[in-house]
């Protein structure tokens, strides 16, 4: 179990081209993909904890080399193309617990797991009511993905440098979020010490001074 | 190019136990046409007139020629003659691939469409076009982020059909992954989702607000009901283009 996230972090979740798009039109679905591979009624997504990420040139970085990683496995007619990021806070997604007419979530928390060597990575975990029946998960998830994206701000809009040549490229379709733009919320002192704790703990981690719990 | 034209005759119930659908399937046109996919699981009662030349084995009773009722499971079948649906529509069906799910035979070659010329027809026409995206669905390679699995094809491509002869607007599609498909309109702020898994419809109404409204379809009585309710909502919006 990572470390919690406090309740005013901000979390991003990045967009790939084709898979939140249909038809070339955005779907908040896919692009909150829910999982629940091993236990049905816990729901798992991966998110980009700020902390760890704190300019947006390592979130959009998460962004490609994520997509990086994709391309080594697919086809190159099914290429992954990151096109930016949206941002929730903590609080709204551990809020998914206390939203009247979701009362299927027992819990909702998000916590910093490091995973494929990303230091910034964060994993989702949504425990359903174990009274809740399997055939009823579908559509608690399309609630939960509903709740989500409607406190959905950005895109963050990107291109990776591999990308650069793609015309038009997939970022342009993505939709203003229900909750408008992306605001930077930090002082700048603020970004400055983010910046600096950053490079402090990742440098730390990268020698192999410490490990995450 | 051989062409047949048909009428329909049908009812629709819906359950989230068990589809069924009834229709009448005419037809004089002697063009071998394939019939693939259809209604897995369901049930279709149908009556075949006009010159067949050869057909598979949707059941043993398909043998005998006229009235039949068969269960519909995944498959190609050939036979001689086929019909469409809403009304009298003249559809070209010489080497065209077609779908049959819940008593609608769907085109899937696009340069079979129908002519349209009834402004109902229009919906029938928009209602192609979500087929296709559910038999594209399905037919995705095992692990494509949007593959969904048979059940829930079956599922959709019902719903699909009871969608459209309440003359609903053709919603957007999503998936979770492959044991469900969202059926999503939108308007302004709001947003109605009906999740079809394999054996539950869900409905969610939500806005700026929150959740509105959130129910599960759980008996015929429910089905018609709701759909009865979502001809008349003002939040329908415009299809997908």
């Amino acid at each position: 179990m990572g470390k919690p996230l406090q309740q005013t972090d901000n979390v991003f979740r990045g967009a790939h081209h084709p898979v939140v798009f249909r038809k070339n039109l955005f779907q908040p679905g896919p692009f909150l993909r829910l999982w629940n591979d091993d236990n049905p009624r816990t729901i798992e997504a991966s998110f980009i904890w700020q902390r760890y990420a704190p300019a947006l040139s390592h979130v959009h970085s998460f962004g490609c080399r994520t997509s990086k990683q994709r391309n080594h496995t697919r086809r190159p007619d099914k290429k992954d193309v990151y096109c930016g990021a949206y941002n929730l806070k903590v609080s709204d997604i551990r809020g998914l617990a206390s939203i009247e007419g979701l009362s299927e979530v027992a819990t909702a928390d998000i916590t910093h797991e490091v995973e494929n060597n990303e230091i910034a990575h964060a994993s989702l975990k949504i425990e359903l009511d174990a009274g809740v029946h399997e055939d009823a998960i579908e559509g608690v998830k399309t609630a939960i993905v509903a709740c989500l994206w409607r406190r959905s701000c950005g895109p963050l809009l990107h291109r990776c440098n591999v990308d650069c040549n793609l015309a038009p490229h997939p970022s342009a379709q993505l939709p203003l979020g229900p909750s408008g733009p992306y605001v930077e919320d930090r002082s700048i002192g603020m970004r400055i010490f983010y910046l600096i704790r950053f490079w402090f703990v990742y440098t730390a981690w990268k020698v192999g001074f410490f490990q995450f719990a | 190019m051989a062409t047949s034209t048909t009428s329909k005759a049908r009812t629709n119930t819906i359950s989230t136990v068990a589809f069924t659908a009834d229709t009448s399937i005419s037809g004089s046109d002697t063009a071998a046409t394939t019939i693939t996919g259809g209604a897995p699981y369901g049930s279709v009662t149908t009556t075949l007139t006009g010159s067949t030349t050869s057909y598979g084995a949707l059941s043993s009773s398909l043998n005998n020629f006229g009235a039949f009722s068969a269960s519909f499971i995944p498959g190609t079948y050939t036979i001689g003659s086929v019909g469409h649906v809403a009304g009298t529509i003249n559809v070209s069906v010489a080497n065209s691939s077609i779908n049959v799910s819940n008593g609608v035979v769907y085109l899937t070659n696009g340069a079979a469409l129908p002519e349209i010329s009834d402004p109902s027809d229009l919906v029938v026409a928009s209602y192609n076009q979500l087929t296709n995206s559910l038999i594209e669905l399905h037919g995705l390679e095992d692990g494509d982020d949007w593959k969904i699995n048979t059940p829930v094809y079956a599922a959709s491509i019902q719903v699909a059909a009871v969608l459209m002869e309440y003359d609903i607007p053709r919603p957007a599609v999503f998936t979770h992954g492959p044991n469900s498909v969202v059926f999503n309109w939108s308007q302004d702020q709001n947003n109605l989702y009906l999740t079809i898994s394999k054996s539950r419809l869900s409905v969610l109404v939500s806005s700026n607000e929150g959740i509105e409204m959130r129910t599960d379809i759980s008996d015929t009585a429910d089905t018609d009901r709701f759909f009865s309710a979502l001809r008349s909502v003002p939040l329908l919006g415009p299809p997908e283009k």
